[in-house]
């Protein structure tokens, strides 16, 4: 019934063995530990489970995770680098831009597939950037100023 | 949500699969709409047959002048972002960027968008003004279905249960044309249309004269529409307001909308109007400007 | 800028690292050895009796561990006050999404299959899902036995209104008799969901001795602990209930859902059991904001000045009142709205029907309150030709004025907040384009109660600790209760830590909530900081040779040292300090509990849309909110309660309502049910109006909830200043603004591209 499958996940390679319809956001969390990729709404509707499959932003609730074996997947626990965080991730401490966190990951992921592509994006690109990714608690005003934070310092 | 999973590697591949299964195999393109039909509509199937490693079907192709094929595994973000579709469709690059938000754009698929035969889908308006064509393949061979033959209903296709949509034809259009998908949602993103309208406005040599006029609109009967008897008011015609107007109560008429959770009947009628008119004038303006989008 | 050390700064959050790097643990991340994972069947009806449920067929599916129905947990009724739900439907069902049985397997999708194995035969019975409807005698009774059930406020009998209130001040007959002019209307506002991102989630294991470990998302794991002792029927100690970072609370995530469940098919399993609602679930069987009818009614002098009001509120409390801590909403007292008014007379009802249990929302009863109140404030100025602001300014409560329910408030700032509002907005100016609106609210809510412990530890290497069961589920608490103690102690915020608790290792805590946490856990850490700081200076006067008793006049202490007010040359480290007494550390605990609160605070929003006139969509444009905050201890976490408050408000105003046919709700997905994307966010400007007295540390007041209460009503009203459409249900969408237009004849069939607009 399981079937073995091969992830790249930051820069890792996974062999796993999976049942044929896990997610590749219930293999992230489940399998590998990778519980920084969340699960809110399980059918594409929240983005909190928004990880990068080839650079691109993807919610990984619609993904099986066998017919992503080819890609290189970028989770929230591969954002900072060597210990050093990514400018977005400096750039949300410092700025308040966190609440209670649980839409953060997607987030971070969302607007570093901006800034990788648009290093000086304008506000309305930062909204269709994120605008997959539903946030209750801050409004997303404090975002939109750490997204500015952190592309002057790319 | 339990099944077997194929991965072909080719098209014939997948064809003698989806050959073999039958109406027992579920086409896997962005998975942006099964995913969800299983694990929130309790749809079950036996197997699920994926087609995203056939690299063959991911492509968007300019035909030597003749048009433009969009591969089955055209992503809507590849579509919204090609230089050949921006520079000839706008109305398809408008409806792709208006699909839910990035994340879904980048997954699903403008063919898998059109296979399911949602009445919202928001390509469906501007591929049927376009009159593109459908290539649908099988063991027993392929053969190619005018988009408005395609939708039989909500979620029904003229697809057999062996066929795979294998692209999209979109033939080249005349010169002076002007186009545009306008969406009606309640927030800006994220947003399956209350309304979706996409106009084609072609013009002759004077600003006036529309020798051709396309209306299609989504979420307003069973599959995506043409709005036939309203064309036919704009095309020949010398332009104005009465005209535009005609146009769009004669849209309204043809349209058979639903209540349901995004909108009443009542209110999807006016809004036919109000988008039909809308789009028709924000298309004879792109036509004017010659109908390249700037 | 301030003369403070720590507080009174935008300081970075004590928890954001872990969150930016998707390390912080919520309840959905806890993995145990073994762990099981649950799911619950629910009723398809509104109202059935169960006449049968076989569980045979789950049971032999491989893989599944435990099947529960009501015959496996205590019969009996549970409820934050009044006790009124089962743990499982026993013989009837109430609302269309109750649970009726449960089921724990190796893996989600087994479960799933299981629960879909489970054959229950209904009796479907007549429903009663209006809350109008219910009040009517002779309506289907959702509760026959209510009289029986602990905690119904007053007794009553055959009826579906659990609990009424009334709030009299004067005489109102006497008031509309001296009116000028009498003007009512009703306004309507829908269920809808606290949005939280973080579905419900439950996980419980029973130790070898028979204790129970419970992780749960919830910010009141002292309440969660009550609870599971009280259903067990086992002391306090025998529950340990582990709080994990909460993903967003506004109210619901208050009591306990699944974790009784999960406790009963460990029990049976004799495996950890992990329960976690789906987004679907949310909808139809979580705790979310009641709908309400209100009907207002106001007399008048021709000169604008409010002589009597009368207001009548059907609250629909759905099938259980249980959610809901105090059973009644403070939102019916908020009926009377912020104005100087000597006759009142609120009546507020609380209605059983067979739909969803609601429960606690952000601000409780209040945005349902203000928005009726201040669409009518509006409705009432423009009957006597003034401008929204100069009527509300003649009517507004001013520094020893009653409260409209008579209660005599403390420090009223409303029409500082007024003020700041329309200096930083564009209030009053000219109208860029035909369609575009401004609209004017004000709301006011008091800092909540309760009841905090912190405990507060120098080392004797001079870094200190807190310790405290008060929870953050987002608010950004904790590190404000870190400031605090960093302000007291005078020591760098890196040196002082907030520790990871439960309710074995934490003093009691009330819960996050009601606006209460700067004030009753801030005045809690407060105190026993300045505790510790006079040990600390105790020890400090020996070692400098200062009397004991005049320490506090001649010793001060600033970044871990005490030194000599007279000679800042003669000092020790808190390090030297702990060590000169003898110690390892010093230590104070403070509880700090208030019932009553005569403080309360204000706010003023200005709302700026466009609206377009032939599809009725609205663009919020801009959204000035001043806030009466005493004091700001953080203040970029103040704006950030306002911001999330505010676009929160806009769903609730434009977008956001769980839609029903016969008590099922038809729109349980994040995609139907619309929460505010970035795209939908309008530009903010918070203007924090400081320097009344607040309760709390530093004079500091609430900011949690009000923010959502005048948003609404000033959108609505700059609607109607838009393009004349007054719409009193919310959620005010474009095909409700066209229905208006059209009625009123100003629905133009005529082409008015937008485009064409200046």
């Amino acid at each position: 019934m399981k079937i073995p499958v091969t992830l790249k996940v930051n820069g890792e390679t996974y062999e796993l063995a999976i049942a044929p319809h896990r997610t590749l956001l219930d293999v992230l969390r489940e399998e590998i530990q990778l519980t920084g990729t969340k699960k809110g709404c399980d059918v594409g509707d929240c983005g909190a489970c928004t990880v990068l499959l080839d650079g691109k932003p993807v919610n990984s609730c619609l993904i099986l995770a066998a017919t992503v074996q080819n890609s290189e997947i970028l989770t929230i626990e591969g954002l900072a680098k060597n210990g050093k965080l990514h400018p977005l991730q400096k750039a949300f401490l410092k700025d308040g831009a966190v609440q209670c966190g649980f839409c953060t990951p997607g987030v971070l992921m969302s607007l570093k597939a901006l800034v990788d592509t648009n290093p000086s994006p304008t506000l309305d690109d930062v909204k269709t950037a994120m605008a997959g990714n539903l946030c209750r608690c801050t409004g997303y005003t404090k975002m939109f100023k750490a997204v500015e934070t952190a592309t002057r310092s790319l | 949500m339990r099944f077997e999973l194929l991965q072909p590697r080719s098209l014939p591949e997948a064809l003698e699969m989806k050959g073999k299964y039958g109406d027992k195999a579920k086409l896997l393109a962005g998975g942006t709409d099964l995913m969800v039909l299983m694990k929130e509509r309790g749809l079950r199937t036996e197997v699920v047959l994926s087609l995203r490693g056939i690299r063959e079907l991911d492509f968007i192709r300019s035909q030597d002048g003749r048009g433009v094929t969009l591969g089955a595994l055209a992503t809507h973000s590849a579509v919204a972002r090609s230089s050949i579709i921006r520079k000839n469709f706008p109305d398809l690059v408008e409806a792709c960027a208006q699909v839910s938000c990035i994340q879904i754009q980048n997954l699903g698929t403008v063919g898998g968008n059109l296979c399911n035969a949602s009445p919202a889908a928001d390509a469906a308006p501007p591929l049927l003004v376009l009159d593109a064509v459908l290539t649908l393949a099988s063991t027993r061979g392929e053969r190619r279905v005018p988009i408005h033959e395609f939708f039989l209903g909500p979620r029904q296709t003229v697809l057999m249960s062996d066929e795979i949509l294998k692209e999209v034809f979109i033939p080249q259009t005349a010169d002076r044309r002007g186009a545009t998908y306008l969406k009606l949602g309640k927030r800006k993103a994220m947003e399956i249309a209350i309304i979706g309208i996409g106009v084609a406005i072609h013009l002759n040599g004077s600003d006036r004269e529309i020798t051709d006029c396309r209306i299609a609109m989504g979420s307003v009967a069973p599959t995506p529409v043409r709005a036939r008897q309203g064309e036919e008011i704009l095309r020949g015609q010398e332009v104005n307001d009465e005209l535009i107007e005609e146009t769009a109560v004669a849209a309204a008429e043809e349209a058979r909308p639903i209540s349901d959770v995004r909108g009443s009947r009542e209110y999807r009628l006016d809004m036919i109007r109000v988008l039909c008119r809308r789009a028709t004038r924000a298309a004879l303006a792109r036509a004017r400007g010659n109908g390249v989008e700037g | 800028m301030s003369e403070y050390y720590a507080v009174g700064k935008s300081v970075a959050r004590v928890d954001t690292l872990a969150k930016v790097t998707g390390e912080a643990d919520y309840t959905a991340d806890v993995m145990l050895p073994g762990m099981l994972y649950g799911k619950a069947l629910r009723s398809p009806h509104a109202h059935a009796r169960i006449v049968r449920i076989s569980t045979r067929r789950a049971e032999s599916l491989p893989g599944v561990k435990a099947v529960i129905t009501a015959k496996d947990v205590p019969d009996i009724l549970i409820g934050l006050k009044l006790q009124d739900i089962p743990i499982l439907a026993r013989d009837r069902v109430r609302f269309a999404g109750e649970k009726v049985a449960a089921v724990a397997a190796v893996d989600e999708e087994t479960a799933q299959e299981a629960i879909n194995l489970i054959e229950v035969e209904y009796e479907e019975l007549p429903a009663v899902t209006d809350m109008e409807e219910a009040m009517k005698e002779g309506a289907v009774l959702v509760h026959e036995n209510l009289h029986t059930y602990a905690g119904l406020p007053k007794p009553v009998k055959n009826t579906n209104t659990m609990a009424h209130e009334v709030y009299t001040k004067g005489d109102t007959a006497e008031g509309f008799a001296k009116a000028d002019l009498v003007f009512e209307h009703t306004f309507r506002t829908p269920i809808v969901h606290q949005g939280y991102l973080e579905p419900h989630a439950a996980v419980v294991e029973i130790n070898k001795d028979g204790s129970v470990t419970v992780w749960s998302s919830n910010k009141s794991p002292f309440r969660v602990r009550g609870l599971m002792a009280e259903i067990l029927g086992v002391p306090f100690t025998r529950i340990r209930v582990i709080p994990n970072f909460v993903g967003g609370d506004f109210g619901g995530k208050a009591l306990v859902i699944d974790e009784p469940l999960c406790y009963y098919m460990a029990l049976k399993s004799g495996r950890p059991v992990k329960m976690v609602m789906s987004r679907q679930e949310e909808f139809l069987a979580s705790s979310p904001r009641h709908a309400s009818i209100i009907h207002l009614k106001a007399g008048l002098t021709k000169a604008g000045e409010l002589v009597a009001w009368q207001a009548k509120v059907v609250f629909d409390s759905g099938a259980y009142a249980a959610y809901k801590p105090g059973v009644v909403l403070g939102g019916t007292k908020k009926l009377g709205g912020v104005y100087r008014i000597p006759h009142v007379r609120i009546d507020g009802y609380y209605v059983y029907t067979n739909t969803l249990p609601c429960g606690h929302c952000r601000a409780p009863g209040d945005p349902q309150a203000t928005f009726a109140v201040e669409c009518f404030v509006d409705m009432l100025a423009s009957q006597v030709r003034m401008d929204p602001f100069r009527f509300r300014w003649l009517n507004a409560l001013d520094k020893g004025d009653l409260s409209p329910t008579g209660d005599p408030w403390k420090g009223i700032n409303l029409k500082e907040t007024m003020t700041a509002a329309v200096e930083k907005s564009n209030w009053g100016k000219h109208k860029p384009n035909k369609h575009y609106g401004i609209g004017i609210a004000c709301a006011e809510r008091a800092t909540g109660t309760g009841e905090s412990s912190a405990v507060v530890i120098v080392n004797d290497d001079g870094s200190a600790n807190l310790i405290t069961g008060s929870m953050d589920p987002g608010t950004g608490s904790r590190t404000i209760l870190c400031q605090i103690v960093s302000e007291a102690l005078k020591i760098p915020m890196d040196r002082d830590t907030i520790n990871e608790v439960d309710t074995d290792s934490a003093p009691y805590d009330q819960g996050a909530g009601a606006g209460r946490t700067t004030f009753v856990a801030g005045q809690s850490t407060y105190r026993a900081a300045l505790d510790v700081r006079s040990q600390l200076l105790a020890s400090a006067a020996k070692v400098l040779g200062c009397p004991p008793g005049q320490a506090q006049e001649l010793i001060d202490a600033r970044d871990g040292f005490l030194f000599l007010l007279s000679d800042p040359s003669k000092k020790i480290s808190y390090a030297q300090a702990v060590k000169a007494a003898g110690k390892s550390q010093f230590m104070a605990q403070e509880t700090f509990s208030s019932k009553q609160m005569d403080d309360t605070c204000f706010a003023t929003h200005i709302a700026e849309v466009q609206v377009d006139p032939e599809t009725g969509v609205v663009e919020v444009l801009r959204v000035t909110a001043a806030h009466d905050i005493g004091f700001a201890i953080n203040p970029a976490g103040s704006e950030g309660q306002i911001e999330g408050g505010i676009v929160q408000g806009i769903g609730f105003a434009l977008l956001e309502e769980l839609q029903r046919a016969e008590g099922k709700v038809t729109n349980p997905t994040l995609a139907d049910y619309k929460l505010c994307t970035a795209a939908d966010a309008p530009k903010i400007v918070t203007v924090l109006v400081e320097g009344a007295p607040g309760a709390g540390p530093f004079q500091a007041k609430a900011i949690g909830e009000i923010p959502t209460c005048p948003i609404a009503p000033a959108i609505a009203n700059a609607i109607f200043d838009a393009v004349g459409a007054r719409v009193t249900e919310l959620p005010i969408t474009g095909e409700k603004i066209v229905e208006v237009l059209k009625k009123s004849g100003t629905f133009d069939r005529v082409p008015v591209a937008l485009g064409e607009e200046r």
